[in-house]
């Protein structure tokens, strides 16, 4: 299977591309975590990146977010080298949320969030009407507005992840990274925030590229998936039309099934959760 | 993961280590014996195990071979000790030392030899003072399953107010510098069996019950529920801390305290892949009897002149490319990042302010009442306010600059473990500035300062040169070997160049004595350049606490911005160091007490600390002055002193 560079098909060239990597190698000890990756990122899209656990889609979400500086290839940010950008000014267009964050001590939510500001905010300066609004807007878009003033520590590991959206939404970026957002959530919560995500998608364009687990909900809430495997790029598209079982069970080394979602009809994925062939084989002959 | 477990490159077998250990230890000591003149020949040593009636038997009976005995001894107890702590204990930071076991021994022994009207054997002296010294440490910790940095800093705290009580102590029985020097850094000097007859015993057996633990030791390796799954209980780790107590215990009682060869030599052993107990404590006791020996011999020989360079200065003078090796080619298990910077709370800024203002007066008042006598009236107030008020001034600078070094390098390290006496910078700047003494430039002239910031500076290039920094329980490690390699070059310094007393005590605990206006000014340039760092750099480290990748992604160069935020705090230490000294635990421990005023947020917690820095330094300075008055105890030596118990305190509120 070849990776397919979405930047190769002219017609979506005409819808410009806001991120694009071209040949992205990154290397650990001889090691490459990053092997030869060439992905467009279509500005006010959701992309999500999925693999197995040490594919490299993290490396691949440093890299496309400056980062970590790819050992070979170039990144794009709006046709700018991200190379040449300096970090304050990637800073005031990207936002990242890394898989997991360390907290310090004694920070309460209002004092995370407020250093999303950072980059907006000239050298010697304080918080301004303009800080103090984002700051606001970006507590009550993960509703915390009850724990601003609560620590860090003391929250749930999912309320803590929600703070740190917030921070990242504080930043006003254009263009916001989450390596795992969904991982410490509880179902409810997952849905909120893919919600809310899905909202600032929508009503003011932010452009989302996202590491997410769950292939189901990839199908549900991303526009175009990074299929990555050992570091390449396995394949690019919609969720709907890559995501067949041949290419998700060569992607995971496991077997995926993929029917038809009963209510919308979109591709549905099936996890061989226990995967011992015989076993389940033999049951069904006996019946 | 097991503590200390090592992924070594390649693995050497045993085998060999042991033989050319047992070779290196033969040969040092016949050259141990042969040392000191030409007194002893190749001869005598062949016939010593005859006893023939001469001079030089009658030398290697009495003086030499106690002391070889001696050596060999505290080097195996001090390994085994520091082996089986690092088990029990799943820390590789552990050790008779950090754990505060040593200082605690010590503590005892000055104690019962200084103060006591009585006789208290010392052996039972130094074993109750180390399980005084362990309790603590474990107490403040956290217990027994602490997290590994937490015990260090429990444990480093504890030795640092432990060593500087037995400072004071040494100081009111005997006003020579040479007595506190000798006390506070190990000599293994003999004088007949005696000593090393005492202890013989005990040593016996507790080397012995460890050997019947080696088993066990393996378990417990394993970890708290696998161990307790396999049969093994408590008991079995009360008797394991026990014996390594009782061998801490022993050593003390023969050469001092002597550090990092229990630290050191485990770790080693095991950063070489060697994991079995039953390997790992007897090549801990041979290399560690061959590092003391070492050291032993390399004292002799650089104290020829009738001076005597106490043998526990040049191990520790070893401590630090020990410790490097060993980081560079050893990965130490436990790899994690302490979860968070220190716990804070926060009071409301206009309390905190009323705290900080009467906390301030009542320090300035105190300092310029209080000295050799109280000021009760303006007339004697006046009479000694020129004086004083030097002093006070002086003491106030150097605190807010340890204060800001403290907070930046916690910030720039992101590890509460960090400050200018942790990491070397506090040492490096003291040596520089004994260096620069004896070099004839006069204290507080710019040329002066200058050679104090190239100490420092050197201390935070062999910090940072060498890449061992990847987590801080790395960099902290190494940090408090530098810091001993260059406190025991200080010493080295003031014993060969016969340094006054009060000059050498200035720059090696940090002393305010006869200080005068000009220090004041000379120190106003490093205070406006500290204050100017805070205000442009407290939003940059409020964001690099987040750790790099958040930082990065809000824009901010990480490396470069640590590299200025180190610099600027070697540049505060400099500035500190070459007006009153090393003065300990005020960088380390203002950070932290301001964090539990204030908050972690840095245009709040730089202010304070600062205040409580300087604070701390005024009352320690005035308390020192008042002590034992005509004569003073150094300002360090108190800050010690009082930093303890506002130390206890912190790790209790945060343990609750
Ligand atoms: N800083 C690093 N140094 C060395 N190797 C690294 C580093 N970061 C990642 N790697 C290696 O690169 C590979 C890809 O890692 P990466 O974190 O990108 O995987 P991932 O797809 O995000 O995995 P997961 O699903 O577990 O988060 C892994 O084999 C990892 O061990
Ligand atoms: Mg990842």
């Amino acid at each position: 299977m070849t990776a397919v560079a979405m930047a190769a098909d002219p017609a979506e060239k005409s819808q410009g591309t806001i991120i694009q990597a071209t040949d992205v190698s990154v290397v650990f000890n001889g090691m490459a975590a990053v092997d030869r990756a060439s992905v467009a990122i279509r500005p006010g899209r959701i992309t999500a990146i999925c693999g197995a656990n040490g594919s490299g889609k993290s490396t691949l979400l440093k890299c496309l977010s400056g980062l970590e500086a790819p050992t070979s290839g170039a990144v794009l940010l709006a046709g700018q080298a991200l190379a040449g950008l300096s970090r304050g000014q990637i800073a005031r267009q990207v936002a990242v949320l890394g898989q997991n964050p360390e907290t310090p001590a004694g920070l309460n939510v209002e004092e995370l969030v407020e250093q999303g500001r950072y980059p907006h905010r000239p050298w010697l300066t304080r918080l301004r009407a303009g800080d103090r609004d984002a700051i606001e807007r970006a507590i009550a878009a993960v509703d915390l507005k009850d724990m601003r003033q609560r620590q860090l520590a003391s929250l749930s590991g999912g309320e803590r992840q929600r703070a740190w959206v917030a921070m990242a939404l504080a930043q006003e970026p254009q263009i916001l990274f989450l390596d795992e957002p969904t991982s410490f959530l509880d179902v409810r919560h997952q849905a909120e925030l893919l919600t809310l995500l899905r909202r600032l998608n929508r009503e003011e364009g932010l452009t989302i590229i996202a590491v997410l687990h769950d292939l189901n909900q990839v199908v549900e809430f991303a526009d175009d998936v990074i299929l990555m495997k050992k570091g390449q790029v396995l394949s690019t598209g919609a969720p709907v039309e890559i995501f067949t079982p041949r290419l998700l069970s060569h992607a995971f080394g496991c077997t995926v099934d993929v029917v038809p979602h009963p209510h919308t009809g979109r591709p549905f994925c099936l996890i061989d959760w226990v995967a011992d062939r015989s076993d389940r084989d033999g049951a069904r002959d006996h019946r | 993961m097991r503590p200390g477990s090592v992924h070594a490159a390649s693995a050497i077998s045993p085998r060999l280590i042991f033989s050319s250990g047992l070779v290196l230890l033969i040969v040092l000591a016949i050259l141990a014996l042969m040392q000191g003149g030409s007194l002893v020949a190749w001869s005598d040593i062949a016939a010593a195990p005859f006893r023939p009636e001469t001079l030089a038997q009658a030398i290697i009976e009495t003086i030499r071979a106690p002391r070889l005995s001696a050596a060999i001894l505290v080097g195996i107890c001090l390994a085994v000790a520091g082996a089986v702590m690092q088990t029990v204990l799943r820390n590789p930071l552990a050790a008779p030392d950090i754990l505060a076991v040593t200082t605690g021994a010590q503590l005892a022994l000055v104690i019962v030899t200084l103060l006591l009207p009585f006789y208290v054997p010392s052996l039972a002296a130094t074993v109750f003072g180390g399980v005084f010294g362990g309790l603590a440490c474990l107490t403040l910790g956290g217990g027994l399953r602490a997290p590994p940095v937490r015990l260090a800093l429990a444990g480093i705290a504890v030795s640092l107010s432990f060593a500087a009580i037995s400072s004071a102590i040494v100081l009111m029985a005997d006003d020579r510098a040479s007595g506190i020097v000798l006390w506070s850094a190990g000599i293994l000097d003999q004088t007949g069996w005696t000593k090393v007859a005492t202890v013989g015993p005990a040593v016996a057996i507790g080397l012995f019950v460890v050997a019947m633990m080696a088993r066990a030791l393996d378990l417990l390796g394993l970890g708290e529920d696998s161990a307790k799954g396999l049969g093994i209980t408590r008991t079995v780790t009360v008797l394991a801390l026990g014996a390594s107590v009782v061998l801490a215990g022993a050593a003390v009682t023969l050469g001092g305290p002597i550090g990092f060869v229990g630290l050191a030599v485990p770790n080693l052993i095991r950063g070489i892949g060697i994991t079995r107990h039953r390997q790992v404590i007897p090549l801990s006791a041979l290399w560690g009897a061959v590092v003391v020996l070492l050291a032993d011999v390399t004292a002799q020989w650089l104290s020829a002149e009738g001076s005597s360079i106490p043998t526990g200065a040049i191990v520790a003078c070893l401590g630090a490319p020990t410790m490097l090796i060993l980081l560079r080619f050893a990965r130490i298990g436990q790899e994690q990042r302490p979860r968070a910077l220190s716990i804070s709370s926060r009071l409301p800024a206009g309390i905190l302010l009323a705290i900080l203002l009467v906390a301030s007066a009542i320090a300035v008042v105190l300092a310029l009442a209080v000295g050799d006598g109280v000021a009760k009236t303006m007339a004697e107030l006046a009479a000694v306010f020129d004086l004083r008020a030097p002093r006070l001034l002086v003491a106030m600078g150097a605190g807010m600059l340890l204060a800001g070094a403290g907070v930046f390098l916690q910030a720039a390290t992101r590890n509460p473990l960090c400050g200018p006496e942790t990491l070397g910078l506090a040492q490096g700047a003291a040596l520089f500035s004994l260096a620069a003494l004896l070099g004839g430039l006069l204290p507080g002239s710019f040329g002066f300062q200058l050679v104090a910031a190239a100490g420092s500076f050197a201390a935070l290039f062999c910090l940072f040169a060498f890449g061992v920094h990847r987590t801080p329980e790395r960099l902290v490690l190494y940090g408090i070997a530098l810091a001993a390699s260059l406190g025991a070059c200080g010493t080295i310094v003031v014993v060969e160049a016969r340094l006054q007393a009060t000059q050498a005590l200035s720059w090696l605990a940090g002393s305010t004595h006869a200080r005068g206006m000009d220090d004041v000014t000379a120190l106003l340039p490093w205070l406006a350049f500290l204050l100017i760092a805070a205000v442009s750099f407290c939003s940059r480290l409020d964001v690099l606490v987040l750790g790099d990748d958040t930082a990065r992604s809000l824009g901010l160069s990480t490396s470069r911005t640590r590299f200025a935020a180190a610099a600027m705090a070697a540049t505060f230490v400099a500035g500190a160091v070459s007006s009153i000294g090393a003065i300990g635990f005020v960088g380390l421990l203002a950070p932290h007490a301001a964090r539990l005023l204030a908050g972690p947020k840095h245009a709040r917690l730089l202010p304070v600390s600062m205040a409580l820095g300087a604070i701390l330094v005024v009352i320690a300075d005035m308390v020192g002055r008042s002590i034992i008055a005509p004569r003073e105890l150094p300002a360090g030596i108190v800050t010690a002193l009082v930093g303890a118990p506002v130390f206890a305190l912190l790790m209790h509120r945060r343990r609750s």
